[in-house]
């Protein structure tokens, strides 16, 4: 029982990392990230509103 | 060329963009103001609209002046912003003060379900927001801010000075597509109401219908021309912001602005270009 709750915990810690990688960090991201003419990103934060 | 990041909420924008993650960012205007009061090396280059702010309030309830809202709950976006001094500058001119009403801070996208549920008496918040709780049917107008604060400044456009000191040309072009776009909005209806169609679906994600309503009913409910750093709009925000006690008045106009990009807003012309799906 305490092998499968450690298995669990880990798999879910290692999930989390995974998907935290992926969507906030974009590690796994395929195509060229936006960048302007000198190689540097520019990123321009909004709220969807007016 | 620059990477659009959609936040939902206005302290998770300002962390990123206190941590460089964001280069610029639309952000609201006395929060830009206060960052930099406290020392945080940013500069004010442009306006992101101009009016663009309703308060709505629950079709039933009786509220239906503004000094109606004494003793009531009012949701806002952030204590540093535009729509928290709006309501102290009403107020004020009726004799009314900030804490006779109850001020909940809370995410914009989160305004219509309060306001439907009565957990709140008000909200106040940039469109579509306010909007979508008319279009909804349970949210009633109680002023739009061009009928109280006309010309009404909400977000700004800030910019690290780093950024401006190393990369002034990407800024430059950042601030002239902007401006370009403002003009192009606001020459025709049918630029709007195409506007309406990419924006909701590739940036807001919202209803394009929505956005067609916010855009048209009324046509000035929000404006994108007209949208140059002044002083004077400015050092009346920071008066306000100042005796509201949410600003302390220590940046001058030169430190938190650079109006340099956009001399003359009348040589910006308007895109030629339509949208085809």
């Amino acid at each position: 029982m305490r092998r499968l709750v450690l298995l669990v915990v880990f798999g879910w810690i290692v999930f989390v990392t995974v998907l935290h990688l992926w969507l906030n960090l974009h590690v796994f991201d395929a195509g060229p990230r936006c960048k302007d003419k000198e190689g540097s990103e520019f990123r321009v934060g909004f709220l969807p509103v007016t | 060329m620059f990477e659009p990041v959609r936040f939902n909420g206005w302290p998770e924008l300002k962390e990123a963009f206190l941590s460089d993650y964001l280069q610029a960012a639309f952000i609201l205007a006395p929060m830009a103001m206060a960052l930099r009061e406290q020392g945080v090396p940013i500069k004010i280059v442009y306006l992101g609209h101009r009016d663009g702010t309703t308060m709505m309030v629950h079709k039933d309830s009786y509220i239906h002046r503004i000094e109606d809202l004494r003793g009531k709950k009012i949701a806002i976006p952030n204590r540093f912003s535009n729509q928290r001094l709006i309501i102290f500058r009403a107020f004020k001119q009726r004799g009314m003060r900030i804490d006779d009403v109850a001020l909940l801070e809370m995410p914009p996208p989160d305004m219509p379900a309060v306001l439907q549920v009565r957990a709140v008496d008000a909200v106040i918040t940039g469109e579509p927001y306010s909007a979508q709780t008319e279009m909804d049917g349970y949210g009633r107008i109680l002023f739009m801010t061009k009928d109280v604060w006309p010309e009404f400044i909400s977000c700004v456009l800030a910019v690290h000075e780093k950024t401006i000191r190393d990369n002034r040309p990407q800024v430059q072009r950042l601030v002239d597509g902007i401006a370009g776009s403002g003009k192009w909005l606001d020459q025709r209806m049918d630029h709007r109401m195409q506007a309406a169609a990419f924006v909701g679906k590739n940036y807001y994600h919202q209803h394009p219908a929505l956005l067609r309503f916010v855009l048209s009913k009324p046509p000035d409910r929000v404006k994108y021309t007209n949208l140059r750093v002044c002083r004077n709009d400015f050092e009346e925000i920071e008066a306000l912001g100042v005796e509201s006690g949410i600003l302390k008045g220590t940046a001058p106009f030169e430190d938190y602005a650079d109006p340099s990009f956009i001399e003359d807003e009348t040589v910006i012309q308007p895109y030629n270009w339509e949208y085809t799906r």
